[in-house]
């Protein structure tokens, strides 16, 4: 073996001692505790379907990411964005509607993901227009659009028969149609599929994907080549947002049904992380997607049986991201001839 | 009045500091977006040491070496170049929180907040009442963490420090043009380094004041977004100390200000904003219109 | 290497050699440079004179072979060392901060210290004293960047004396300065010399090493091939040295022109910041005309470059290209219309360093928004963009390389390579051959001949006075953000164009073109 792949191993075996150093000091045993993670996050139709229907908003907001960090810009506003369009979901959800109970849901889906936009897309034209960075803008949205959809459902949209915070339930014609009964897995699921197929088509397919790379790889360059930096930005913005929008329509409309202050959890900045450590490839990024929710159902899962906090799942990822980012070298932005589409 | 102002000084004290902080790392060119990871961090070990040993110098001591240390990692990493200085201010960030939550629910068994009687917390001052009387001044000195005093110790200290000392000049020199310092015969690598760890302690010492001084208790995301509305100011005040006292005082007011509007019975959820939109809106009025080019 | 002939010398290598992977970069070099000697050294580029000086200055260090000073053996293991060693470096790039005041980059790492606070008056008397020996007056409290390039480089040269420097290596010191502001400089090495420092002084100008240098040496291939007292040898056989049987250029003879290609009136800009404004700029450049703008660093070049690129700024006037007016329109408009351009800086602007040739070569906007969403490769299929690659000589270059792996002068083939796969009618580009060996530098030369006898526009902005002469139809200078001077190629001297350049009225009656 040589000295690079010891190197390589040693990274990835690190934080996989630090979780079982972490594990070890709860009150149960490392084996007890390993076979409860696995029993919760891959056992069994039902746990796999559930790891599946919880990876869908992971999956979304992390491709929400990937879009805005392959052009370049920090799209770090993917939160406010999700909770923006959950809201928007649930507004239009629970309304009845003056327009036939066919195009619910279709229409809450659009709505949510128009607004997220929206958003980003202003995100990414002030960043744009006046030079102010991108990250702090993006934040401060964050803070504004949580608070924001969280005095919507405490005061006007609230569910008056619930407690604080919530909205009313969506009407079954906006929800997604269950696939299989009995699990969360839902039309929704086709929704994530279709995503994941436009982003790689753009990405690797077209002459915009490969334009929002070579504006990543270096904005000035791309300006003096001639290239619409600005529209470029702008548009990856709004795609990225859109598919944040589409996260928090997941959420509401496939899984919870309601929107409530603080419905998102960390999916969005779980996304986050997997747009960084895929390297803001799609199908990478979709895989361990599904890996990051099984692994977080089977630490609920250990929580349970064990005193294990289901928080430290959240640890080990990061300290797993941050030792993969350490490990490997400064690779090559992935751009047209590297596409990974089949 | 007073108490208004008082609690202005107390919520600009985090905003200062931390934008100290962030001052350093700009300046030194390895510009540490993960100044709320930092501070979140510190107010959980300061808390957690404090509580353990029952001792407020110990608290603060555990507290200002985590958010140095981390600091540390930090700027290492940017020397090293191992990886894009937002992705690293990123990880840290979502590592404090995730991390801090965590500690939570293992060392104290609790979900959300840990709040103790036993907390010792940052002694304040007391002061004559003729000079508790003066107006602002008063307002200042008058039952205030000591933080808050350190505080503007350390603004002029940082403004001399910057302007006036060899090492200042450095940290000045490295992030506008490593090699003129690299030619001089200093290394660069160094005062980045050591410019980190600075801006971690600061950043620390900003925790601190959050967990012990201003309240006693730690809760999850309790900075809420402190650190990000002092990385703002930093970016804008570019080396300013004055300005960037100022920009802490107006934040600190805002915020004040919101508190009081939700004793007013006005839905709370406005006046939180206040202080995330005074960054935007200062952001957007101040910034002047560049030319078209990136270059 | 004997014992005798290290004497009296200031500083010796003996048989000094670095390689860097399979390029043997320095092979065994003794060099010997005596106190109060101005020593040229000449080669091409990549003959191995910056890795000389950086093992000097202890920035790379030596494989094989040592350093003596003074007759003693030094170890150079960082900058640090050489300077406490008595050695200075005044870069090709500037290694001032420049937003640093004058003072500030003077005393930068050697700051005189009271109460543990910067010294400012102590640290001003000393530079002071220095800058008055040598005759130059300066402003201590200016920022850097407000300065001109000449000033600039004195200041570097009193911070290098401010550090007890008594070998002061220069990489190049003329490249930005007007002939003028160059002999001031050259004047300036030969005080230093007279005050007893070792001067080495690295130039590719063969003129100027007969002007001003003692003793040259020339390098090819990492050897050290010969050192000749200057009085001893003629320029033209250190010419046949240096080249080592390569063929120079050839002055380009003035040929009448086509159709106006590209008119320019009345173009003004306002001024920002550092930027200069341009005052009503008059020119043209006709189908098949090599037209060059030179200048002095900063007097508008930059601004009347992004100008006709970006359209940035513009106050006043107008731009025709091809009578289209396109004053107002995006850089992506302007190239559909028949404008390419090469902007100066390679790293930053013309190409991606992290990314394949391929890929650099399929980068470019689309004229329908629908294009977006056809395939990326543009039809530039692998073997097409290997053929361009042949056909520019790259060497080393494979569509997938990447553009960081090559060689400065093989980034520059591959960037015109992009430039003129648009099949352009004018070409814009800004100092072409900038940090790139002889032989690349022709090849460049020639493929922007080729087209331009083929009918394309040339305007060619550069600080080389000699890439100007030998290619241009016509020149233009720019002073203070005005031409102030317009010469046709054929018939105008250097002198001509360093007065032009100094906004001093000509020295013979000027040659006005068109």
């Amino acid at each position: 073996m040589n000295a690079s792949a010891t190197r390589k191993l040693a990274w990835i075996l690190l934080p996989v001692a630090l979780a079982a150093g972490l594990l070890s000091t709860g009150q149960t045993s490392l084996t007890e505790a390993a076979s409860a993670l696995l029993k919760s996050g891959f056992a069994g139709p039902d746990a796999l379907a559930a790891t599946v229907a919880r990876a869908g908003p992971l999956i979304l907001a992390g491709l929400a990411a990937a879009v805005s960090f392959r052009s370049g810009v920090m799209n770090l506003g993917v939160e406010g964005q999700v909770y923006l369009g959950a809201m928007a979901a649930a507004w239009v959800g629970f309304s009845h509607p003056p327009f036939p109970g066919w195009l619910h849901a279709g229409l809450a889906t659009l709505l949510a993901m128009l607004v997220g936009a929206t958003a980003a897309a202003a995100i990414g034209w002030i960043h744009e227009r006046f030079r102010i960075d991108e990250v702090i803008t993006s934040i401060m949205f964050n803070y504004l659009a949580v608070l924001f959809t969280a005095y919507l459902a405490t005061y006007p949209l609230k569910d008056p028969d619930r407690w604080s915070g919530t909205t009313p339930l969506v009407l079954p014609t906006a929800q997604y149609r269950p696939l299989w009964l009995g699990t969360d897995l839902t039309a929704g699921l086709v929704l994530v599929i279709l995503a994941i197929g436009v982003v790689l088509w753009l990405f690797y397919r077209t002459r915009l994907g490969f334009a929002w790379g070579l504006c990543g790889l270096n904005r000035s360059v791309t300006a003096w080549a001639g290239l619409p930096t600005g529209a470029l930005i702008t548009s990856s913005m709004a795609l990225s947002g859109a598919l944040a929008g589409l996260g928090g329509a997941l959420l509401v409309l496939g899984l919870h049904h309601r929107f409530w202050a603080g419905l998102a959890g960390s999916v969005p900045w779980d996304g986050i992380l997997l747009a960084l450590l895929a390297d803001n490839r799609p199908l990478l990024l979709a895989g361990l997607g599904l890996g990051l929710a099984a692994f977080l159902n089977g630490m609920t899962g250990a929580e349970a049986v064990t005193q294990i906090p289901s928080s430290m799942g959240q640890v080990i990822v990061v300290l797993f991201l941050i030792s993969a980012l350490l490990g490997r070298r400064q690779t090559r932005q992935a751009l047209g001839q590297e596409a990974e589409a089949a | 009045m007073s108490s208004l102002l008082e609690s202005a000084f107390r919520l600009s004290t985090p905003i200062l500091l931390a934008g100290l902080g962030g001052t350093l790392t700009l300046l030194a060119g390895d510009l540490n977006i993960g100044l709320e990871g930092l501070m979140l961090l510190s107010a959980f070990v300061a808390v957690a040491a404090d509580y353990w040993f029952q001792s407020w110098q110990v608290g603060l001591i555990a507290g200002l070496l985590t958010a140095a240390l981390a600091g540390a990692l930090f700027s290492g990493a940017a020397v090293r170049k191992w990886g894009n200085l937002f992705v690293l201010g990123i990880l840290l960030n979502i590592l404090a929180v995730s991390a801090t939550s965590m500690g939570l629910q293992a060392l104290f068994g609790v979900k959300g907040s840990f709040s103790s009687p036993e907390i010792v917390p940052l002694p304040t001052s007391a002061v004559p009442e003729w000079l508790a009387g003066l107006p602002i001044i008063g307002s200042f000195l008058n039952q205030q963490p000591l933080t808050v005093h350190l505080t503007a110790v350390l603004a002029v200290g940082a403004a001399l420090m910057l302007y006036r000392t060899p090492f200042g000049l450095w940290v000045r020199a490295v992030g506008e043009y490593p090699l003129a310092l690299q030619g001089a015969g200093v290394s660069p690598e160094r005062v980045r380094l050591l410019a980190g760890v600075m801006g971690g302690a600061l950043c620390g010492l900003a925790g601190v004041h959050l967990s012990m001084g201003h309240l006693q208790m730690f809760s999850e995301g309790m900075t809420a977004g402190r650190g990000f509305v002092a990385l703002a100011a930093a970016i804008f005040a570019r080396g300013r100390i004055g300005l960037l006292v100022v920009l802490a005082l107006i934040f600190g007011a805002a915020e004040s200000l919101s508190i009081r509007m939700q004793q007013s019975g006005i839905p709370a959820h406005f006046p939180l904003m206040i202080p995330y939109l005074a960054t935007l809106i200062l952001l957007l009025v101040t910034v002047v219109k560049r030319r078209g080019m990136h270059v | 290497m004997t014992a005798h002939e290290t004497e009296g010398n200031w500083i010796q290598t003996v048989h000094l050699s670095k390689r860097f992977g399979a390029n043997e970069a320095v092979r065994s070099v003794s060099l010997g440079v005596r106190a109060g000697e101005v020593h040229a050294i000449i080669g091409q580029n990549g003959a191995g004179k910056s890795t000389l000086m950086h093992m000097l200055f202890g920035v790379v260090q030596p494989d094989q072979g040592s350093i003596h000073i003074k007759g003693r053996e030094v170890q150079l293991r960082s900058p640090r060392q050489a300077i406490a060693a008595g050695i200075g470096m005044v870069h090709q790039h500037f290694s001032l901060a420049p937003g640093l005041s004058v003072l500030e980059n003077i005393v930068l790492g050697a700051e005189p210290v009271r109460y543990g606070l910067i010294d400012r008056r102590r640290a001003k008397e000393r530079a002071e004293q220095i800058a008055t020996q040598l005759g130059i007056p300066l402003d201590y409290d200016a920022k850097v960047a407000s300065l001109p390039v000449g000033i600039r480089q004195r200041v570097e040269i009193i911070k290098a004396l401010y550090r007890g420097t008594e070998l002061l290596i220069l990489d190049e010191p003329t490249a930005l300065l007007t002939p003028q502001e160059s002999r001031q400089l050259l004047g300036l090495l030969r005080g230093l010399a007279a005050g007893k420092i070792a001067v080495i002084l690295i130039t590719h100008k063969l003129a100027e090493v007969m002007e001003v240098a003692d003793r040259v040496s020339v390098m090819r291939q990492g050897s050290l091939i010969a050192t000749y007292p200057t009085k001893k040898v003629s320029e033209r056989l250190l010419t046949e040295l240096v080249m080592g049987g390569q063929v120079m250029d050839q002055v380009r003879p003035h040929r009448p022109s086509g159709d106006i290609l590209l008119a320019v009136q009345r173009l003004s800009t306002m001024s920002s910041g550092r930027r200069v404004a341009l005052e009503a700029i008059d020119l043209t450049v006709r189908a098949g005309e090599i037209t060059a703008v030179v200048a002095a660093a900063g007097n508008g070049e930059t601004e009347l470059f992004e100008a006709l690129a970006h359209g940035t700024e513009i106050t006043a006037g107008q731009i025709l290209l091809k009578e289209r007016d396109i004053t107002n329109v995006p850089l992506g408009s302007r190239m559909n219309a028949g404008l390419v351009v090469l902007p100066p800086d390679r790293h930053n602007q013309a190409l991606y360093l992290m990314a394949s040739i391929a890929d650099n070569l399929r980068a470019g906007s689309v004229r329908r928004w629908w294009e977006w969403f056809l395939p990326p490769d543009r039809g530039l299929s692998e073997s097409t963009i290997a053929q361009r690659l042949t056909e520019f000589n790259v060497m080393g270059g494979r569509p997938a390389t990447l553009v960081r792996a090559l060689s400065g002068g093989n980034q520059q083939k591959v960037a015109l390579a992009r430039t003129l796969s648009h099949a352009p009618s004018l070409l814009l580009v800004a100092n072409p051959t900038r940090g790139v060996d002889i032989a690349s530098g022709q090849l460049l030369h020639d493929r922007i001949r080729q087209e331009a006898l083929r009918g394309m526009g040339v305007l060619l902005f550069t600080y080389d006075l000699d890439e100007a002469l030998s290619l241009a139809d016509q020149i233009l200078v720019l002073y203070k953000g005005a031409i102030a001077g317009s010469f046709r190629g054929d018939r105008v001297t250097m002198q001509d164009l360093g007065a032009a350049m100094l906004g001093l009225p000509p020295t013979a009656p000027k040659e006005a073109n068109g």
